[in-house]
């Protein structure tokens, strides 16, 4: 009833027409502009500043910055710890991805078939997710300390010989502070993907079954292509917030610690700009960070094309 | 949910599947018990007694937590700032969803691509200008503020993307009679597209609220210590040799982590659905 009114208002002439239509492009623009401004200027414009920052000496925030050229980038070649920081990098990145989401793919099958007592199962393997980077770390830091709980329950069965400083021994510093974005991450994963791979029908999988397919068949014939683009989305922001999310979880554990050993490329940004003041230097790095970013997203397309 | 779910068949492979699931689940619940029970113990009796329940339950630590960094004070800066941003965000998302739903044609898809393209910038690129910016327009002075406005920024281009299909369900002629009726722009929004929206605008809130309260590294850069949010205040309780391998103040520090945690898990145990849901609508969108 509403749209024949509608009609009969509004289309008496084209005239009234062509202005209702102008009318409703010019309040789109309207609806739309706010948000787009507010975002151009807190996310667009910080991303060219970066990259404009790059080229400039600026060694403190009370000094006047002055260009300087390609200076920055020429000393990253030089820089050891840069170079450091880029294995760091690969390393945190590449096995975090290797161990959430292989992992949670695993899991997000098993929750998806709902076993006696999955729903449980969710509610607390989604739990770390919420809780903040901060709080996660604070909480392992209590658990690695060397009088800690980890280091308690391997003296109290007998292994104290695997007794470590988890977080202040170079060889076992970045290897913990993987295991704490694996804790988090592959839960959450799981049950994200879960709620993937719980709309593929019950019948696809009886179909299988009914041709001799094992779980194992019925997980990567059925369940992984079926969720191949979901599951390469997944591993693309996992991606992001490990390679992001790296600055904070190194800052709160280790510090970059002991030595460079935890070092990676979003924390030797934030330690240069924010610790040494070097500003202009911070944002060479900042532009290696989004070069290997790039390098990296593209890498997860290509693993994860669709064949056509 | 689903009535034709299959019940797996118990076979010796599906038992075999619970092993590590379950193990993977004990890993995660068992340092969350022992903090929480950490917190109300006395030194002495978190090394004596690990897993059990305290043997005189005192909140002495969380005393001691608030005393030392004032924690109650900066979790209040959290809930004024993830309140703010919330409401912010919506106030931008909500009319730029309703724009691009409404309307097809070259300028809602450029505005399309353009808030998807956020998820392409990393954060980190940003936080430098971010702080320069802060620190040219004096906004540094107002450092919970200035966080309102950047997690707004943030959050929006999400929070857009989420509510686009919830606008295009909503039928025309719903608003359109409200236009008849003399509705303005704001009226309309206000009055008859929100309350229709309200689960796609839940969702929103809910992943903005969260992430503004558990956001770390741009509160570290911009708040000072009279403005530090509940995640900055935080890490302080460690001792200052922590990097160097000395123990800390475990139950002072699993204090204040229940401190920062426990709004949180309030949330989660009266939204869990919902949050799941949110996140991976959030995933999906991203």
């Amino acid at each position: 009833m509403a749209s024949q009114l509608i009609e009969s208002v509004a289309l008496p002439s084209t005239i009234a027409r062509r202005r209702h239509v102008r009318r409703q492009r010019r309040s789109q623009v309207t609806e739309v502009t706010p948000a787009l401004a507010w975002y151009g200027l807190f996310m667009v414009l910080p991303l060219l500043a970066m990259i404009a920052l790059s080229f400039f000496n600026w060694n403190s925030l009370v000094a006047q910055p002055h260009f300087g050229g390609l200076t920055n980038y020429r000393y990253l070649f030089q820089d050891e710890i840069l170079r450091t920081a880029i294995v760091n990098t690969v390393l945190y990145v590449g096995v975090g991805l290797l161990l959430i989401i292989p992992g949670g793919f695993l899991l997000g099958f098993f929750l998806s078939r709902r076993p006696p007592g999955h729903a449980v199962l969710s509610v607390i393997l989604f739990t770390p997710w919420i809780v903040s980077a901060s709080a996660r770390a604070m909480m392992f830091t209590g658990l690695y300390q060397p009088s800690g709980a980890i280091n308690s329950i391997l003296g109290a069965v007998g292994l104290g010989n695997l007794q470590h400083l988890w977080l202040s021994n170079p060889s076992t510093a970045l290897w913990s502070v993987i295991a704490t974005e694996a804790w988090a991450g592959i839960g959450a994963t799981g049950v994200i993907f879960s709620a993937a791979l719980g709309r593929i029908s019950p019948e696809t999988y009886e179909a299988a079954r009914l041709d001799g397919a094992g779980v194992w068949r019925e997980m990567f014939s059925i369940a992984y292509p079926m969720t191949k683009d979901f599951v390469g989305l997944m591993t693309m922001l996992q991606f992001l917030w490990l390679f992001l999310g790296s600055a904070g979880t190194v800052l709160l554990l280790t510090n970059g610690g002991p030595g460079s050993s935890t070092m990676t490329l979003a924390f030797y940004l934030y330690d240069q700009a924010f610790v040494s003041g070097r500003i202009g230097y911070s944002q060479a790095i900042g532009v290696v960070g989004l070069l290997v970013g790039l390098i990296g997203m593209g890498v997860i397309r290509f693993a994860f094309r669709t064949k056509e | 949910m689903q009535p034709r779910a299959t019940r797996v068949k118990r076979s010796l492979g599906w038992t075999a599947a619970y092993t590590p699931v379950v193990v993977y689940a004990i890993l995660i619940l068992l340092p969350l018990y022992y903090l929480l029970v950490s917190a109300f113990k006395s030194n002495t009796d978190i090394t004596l007694n690990p897993l059990g329940l305290p043997s005189v339950f005192s909140f002495e630590k969380f005393l001691d937590a608030n005393r030392s960094v004032a924690l109650l004070a900066s979790s209040g800066n959290s809930l004024g700032v993830a309140i703010g941003s919330v409401l912010l965000t919506i106030l931008l998302a909500a009319p730029a969803a309703h724009g691009i739903a409404r309307r097809a044609g070259a300028f809602s898809t450029f505005a399309q691509v353009a808030f998807g393209f956020a998820f392409l910038i990393p954060q980190f690129a940003v936080l430098v200008p971010t702080y320069l910016f802060a620190v040219k327009t004096g906004l540094i002075h107002a450092p919970l503020l200035f966080l309102v406005l950047f997690y707004a920024a943030m959050n929006v281009p999400l929070a857009v993307l989420l509510m686009i299909p919830f606008f295009r369900a909503v039928p025309k002629e719903i608003e359109e009679s409200a236009e008849l009726d003399g509705a303005t722009a704001a009226q309309r929004m206000r009055h008859v597209l929100l309350p229709i929206v309200t689960p796609g605008l839940s969702t929103v809130a809910i992943l903005c609220f969260l992430s503004a309260w558990n956001e770390y590294i741009f509160a570290q850069v911009i708040t000072t210590n009279t403005s530090y949010t509940v995640q900055v205040a935080l890490p302080l309780l460690r001792s200052e040799g922590a990097f160097q391998g000395a123990d800390v103040d475990l139950g002072r520090l699993a204090a204040g982590v229940v401190i920062s945690v426990v709004p949180v898990f309030v949330f989660y145990a009266i939204l869990r659905r919902r949050l799941i849901d949110a996140f991976a609508a959030g995933a999906v969108k991203g």
